[in-house]
């Protein structure tokens, strides 16, 4: 909706808070172009206006009178107020009900991301609600998550940093070896989206694909009940590196 | 002081000379070998040519690797032309991507630090300071010589690593752990990298110390701080950022030499370690604190240069010139503590990224007071077109742009979608690659006449200009275009990726004005080349301005200064009523006769 006429350009937008980058980014861009117009404006009119002819003298001044100091000190003035101080605000509402504010409600998706170079560990705490256990749901470059309900990851990279990327969701947030990173999004409709790596991570950094399946709450929890059986099933307790999960960081 | 300079009787001015300007400065014999003349050289000017060549031979060399880059994006899996063949034959000439990965590191490495700093700094820095203050040479002229030959073996560094098994570093020019770590980057390449990165760094270093003492102790009587060019203030605030910053990066990348070569944990954490673990996000720290300050570094020597130009060529003094010169110095204080705007998606406490997203945010009051200044320096003023303005002109084009879209990658929750994208590729190059750039041509073509006695062609300049200012204002646009499309930078083949298809026009049209930007250098090296050569021979002051460069021959003699001048006026004074007959007026020339009191302390 925001970047009409140039939706054409980019990914839809799918989620609950994806507008908010877009609106920031294309009001900073409306005040961009028209402090550029008018700098381009300025530019080419004294050019034009100024250039050297015979028989015209330059005007003789510093600029340090009373007057050119006013002119100055208020544009720079009037710059920073209306264009900084309205980006700073808007982001901080942005950061304050979105970016930083974290899920809380019981129904919540809790998933953890291990990136690896180069495919994406995806983990689901399973029945028991706890991570790292037996009953876990693994999947490999594959992330399903229903419509509608907010979804948290807890991210940690295996060996190198990697950046998950969802474009239609407007959403980075970089996976480092060592601490668990946080974000969270909610997808407003279903559909099959990409996952992409946003942080070079070695020389296959650009086909480390995932996808992002978008369900139905039914389709997923149907999904989710068999994933559980076959978790189980295909569980090996002497098999230590499956358990590369870890405790979940609200 | 240059202000005061009025058309009234004056009375005696009394000159500030204070016990800064008590440095001796001797005049040494000339040196008569080769070797001492030409190649261990202490002498400022032949230092600077030395830095210029040295700088010129990685843009080529970083450019050309651009071009590849961009083949491969618009044109994956055909062999570039010529190149291609030589470097993969066993690939039929199309680039792997290893290679993509090494190339655009290295890349931005050589641009970064062997073309961009070595021209700006090491080549106009050392010839302005000394010839612009109206010193006889640096303060050290050995730690000079030291500088730029510590630079070689840095230059040498990186050349060797592309010869090296598993070729080059190849984990960005930023060389984040763990990817620079064994973990992602086994081969010597990498270890060759941070070498070169310590030894050039040290280089800057030393040429820091020497240009801040230079500007400190050897300016002439009279020179107070606000008497000096703005060039020169520009390189001053850049040698303090270096001499502040680039230490920090130092001990960056010696930790991670470390890790890689004697096997310390800085870095390193994950499944590749068992314990005693470090934390690669200290590296990224340690590398934004030294990494911002570096954009500035860059950027204040072609500030400085251009502010100085569009005076001289609008023969009007530089509008608000104090001004212009505390807001660089306020920008230089600000780049210190904005740093953090590199990291908002890394998972740092919010309260930090909001906190620096503030102080990212004030940057935009100092930069538009010099814009005004800029502006204002025009107005009404009397503007002679030739290629050094041009280019000036073409500085303040492309800086507007990159300025503005920092907004965009200064707030949280747009650079949340932006962060390493094309659209960050897009920023930094208008700011720090096309405005340095341009402002490293304004100044070649400036100060050609001064360094080699010949003047150099101005249709050729102009044409160059055109079909330099077009071409990479369309490249980076467009990039700004795909970045805002969603994609990512650093892609080998960003068609991989089903939401990226589309954007393929785009690329190729990027591709092609990139190509064009390229080739349309052709003109800059036969008018360098040619001029050097055969150019016209230049006149002591063929620009008609008054710095006190323009008062000695071209090129100036072995000490500079037969006699250390003394200094009456700012660097600008363009049509003062009180000059008749020329429109200019040497910052060492009497008006009329007007008496002068050397000595007395204070004014
Ligand atoms: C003027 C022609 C230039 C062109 C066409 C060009 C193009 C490019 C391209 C295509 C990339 C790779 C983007 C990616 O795949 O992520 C790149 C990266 C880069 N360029 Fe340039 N560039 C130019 C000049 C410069 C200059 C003069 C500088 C120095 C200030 C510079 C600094 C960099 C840096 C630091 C990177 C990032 C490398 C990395 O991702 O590690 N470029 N450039
Ligand atoms: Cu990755
Ligand atoms: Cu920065």
């Amino acid at each position: 909706m925001h970047q009409w006429p140039f939706s054409w350009l980019t990914t839809v937008d799918v989620s609950r808070d994806g507008w908010r980058a877009e609106a920031l980014f294309w009001y900073t861009t409306l005040l961009c172009v028209i402090a550029f117009a008018l700098v381009t404006f300025a530019l080419v009119y004294s050019s034009w206006k100024y250039r050297a002819r015979p028989g015209v003298k330059a005007l003789y001044t510093h600029g340090t009178d009373r007057k050119s100091f006013a002119v100055t000190g208020i544009l720079a003035a009037l710059v920073f107020v209306t264009i900084d101080m309205n980006l700073v605000r808007v982001s901080q509402a942005d950061v304050k009900e979105y970016t930083y504010n974290w899920p809380v409600s019981p129904d919540t998706v809790r998933i953890e991301v291990m990136p690896q170079q180069w495919a994406w560990n995806i983990r689901y705490a399973g029945p028991d609600g706890v991570f790292n256990t037996a009953d876990d749901v693994v999947t490999l470059n594959e992330m399903r998550v229903p419509v509608g309900r907010p979804v948290m990851l807890n991210l940690k990279a295996k060996d190198v940093i990697h950046s998950f990327y969802i474009p239609n969701f407007r959403l980075k947030q970089d996976a480092n070896p060592g601490y668990v990173t946080r974000t969270w999004f909610q997808a407003l409709q279903p559909g099959n989206f990409e996952i992409a790596c946003s942080q070079m991570c070695g020389w296959a950094h650009y086909k480390m694909k995932g996808d992002l399946i978008v369900e139905p709450e039914a389709d997923f929890e149907r999904w989710m009940k068999e994933a559980e059986g076959d978790a189980k099933r295909r569980f090996d307790p002497a098999d230590r590196e499956q358990l590369w999960g870890w405790e979940w960081v609200q | 002081m240059g202000d005061a300079t009025m058309s009234k009787p004056v009375p005696v001015r009394h000159l500030h000379v204070g016990p800064e300007f008590h440095a001796e400065q001797h005049i040494h014999p000339e040196p008569t070998s080769f070797l001492s003349r030409y190649v261990f050289s202490k002498d400022h000017k032949v230092i600077a040519k030395q830095f210029l060549w040295y700088g010129l031979f990685f843009l080529v060399m970083g450019g050309v690797m651009a071009m590849m880059i961009r083949w491969q994006i618009a044109f994956p899996g055909t062999a570039f032309p010529v190149l291609g063949q030589l470097l993969w034959p066993q690939s039929g000439g199309v680039m792997p991507p290893q290679s993509y990965a090494a190339f655009f590191t290295m890349h931005g490495t050589l641009m970064i630090f062997f073309a961009i700093t070595p021209i700006l700094i090491g080549a106009f820095g050392n010839l302005l300071i000394p010839l612009m203050i109206g010193a006889r040479d640096m303060a050290f002229p050995t730690l000079n010589l030291m500088s730029f030959w510590t630079n070689v073996l840095a230059g040498l560094c990186m050349i060797v690593s592309f010869f090296v098994p598993m070729g080059p570093a190849a984990g960005g020019w930023q060389s984040y752990p763990t990817l620079s770590t064994l973990v992602g980057s086994p081969g010597h390449g990498q270890t060759l990298w941070i070498l070169g990165i310590f030894l050039t760094g040290s280089a800057s270093i030393m040429g820091a110390v020497n240009y801040i003492t230079t500007v400190v102790r050897l300016r002439a009587p009279g020179m107070g701080y606000f008497q000096m060019p703005l060039s020169v203030w520009g390189i001053w605030l850049t040698a303090i950022l270096n001499a502040l910053f680039v230490p920090v990066l130092a001990a960056g990348v010696l930790l991670l030499f470390l890790d890689r070569v004697f096997g310390s944990h800085f870095f390193l954490a994950g499944a590749s370690i068992t314990k005693g673990g470090g934390d690669p996000v200290l590296y990224q720290h340690l590398f934004w604190i030294f990494g911002h300050p570096e954009v500035y570094i860059l950027i204040l020597p072609a500030w400085g240069i251009v502010s100085d130009l569009l005076s001289f060529f609008s023969r009007k003094p530089a509008f608000g010139y104090k001004a212009t010169a505390l807001s660089m110095s306020v920008i230089t204080l600000l780049s210190m503590v904005v740093y953090g705007h590199h990291m908002f998606v890394v998972g740092m406490s919010p309260l930090l990224s909001q906190g620096f997203m503030t102080l990212t945010m004030l940057i935009s009051i100092p930069s538009a007071v010099f814009f005004l200044n800029w502006l204002g320096t025009m107005w009404r003023g009397s503007i002679r077109f030739a290629t050094p303005m041009l280019f000036s002109l073409g500085v303040v084009f492309v800086f507007g742009l990159g300025g503005l879209t920092g907004l965009h990658l200064g707030a949280i929750s747009s650079d949340i979608y932006l962060h390493d994208s094309y659209f960050v590729i897009g920023h930094f190059h208008l700011t720090m690659a096309a405005s340095v750039l341009l402002g490293a041509f304004a100044a070649i073509y400036f100060w050609f006449p001064k360094m080699f006695g010949k003047m150099m062609n101005e249709t050729l300049g102009k044409w160059h200009f055109w079909l330099t200012i077009i071409p990479i204002t369309i490249v980076f646009c467009g990039m700004l275009v795909v970045g805002y499309a969603g994609m990512q930078r650093r892609l080998y083949n960003y068609e991989a990726y089903e939401f990226l298809k589309h954007l393929h026009p785009i690329n190729v049209w990027i591709t092609r004005a990139a190509l064009l930007l390229g080739a349309s250098q052709f003109l800059f090296v036969g008018n360098f080349l040619s001029s050097l050569i055969s150019g016209k021979k230049a006149a002591e002051n063929p620009w008609e301005v008054g710095t006190l460069e323009w008062t000695i021959p071209s090129p100036p003699p072995h000490h500079n200064y037969d006699e250390i001048p003394v200094v009456l006026h700012g660097p600008h004074e363009f049509n003062n009523p009180a000059v008749t007959g020329k429109d200019w007026l040497a910052q060492d020339e009497p008006i009329g006769d007007e008496p002068v009191a050397l000595g007395a302390v204070g004014n």
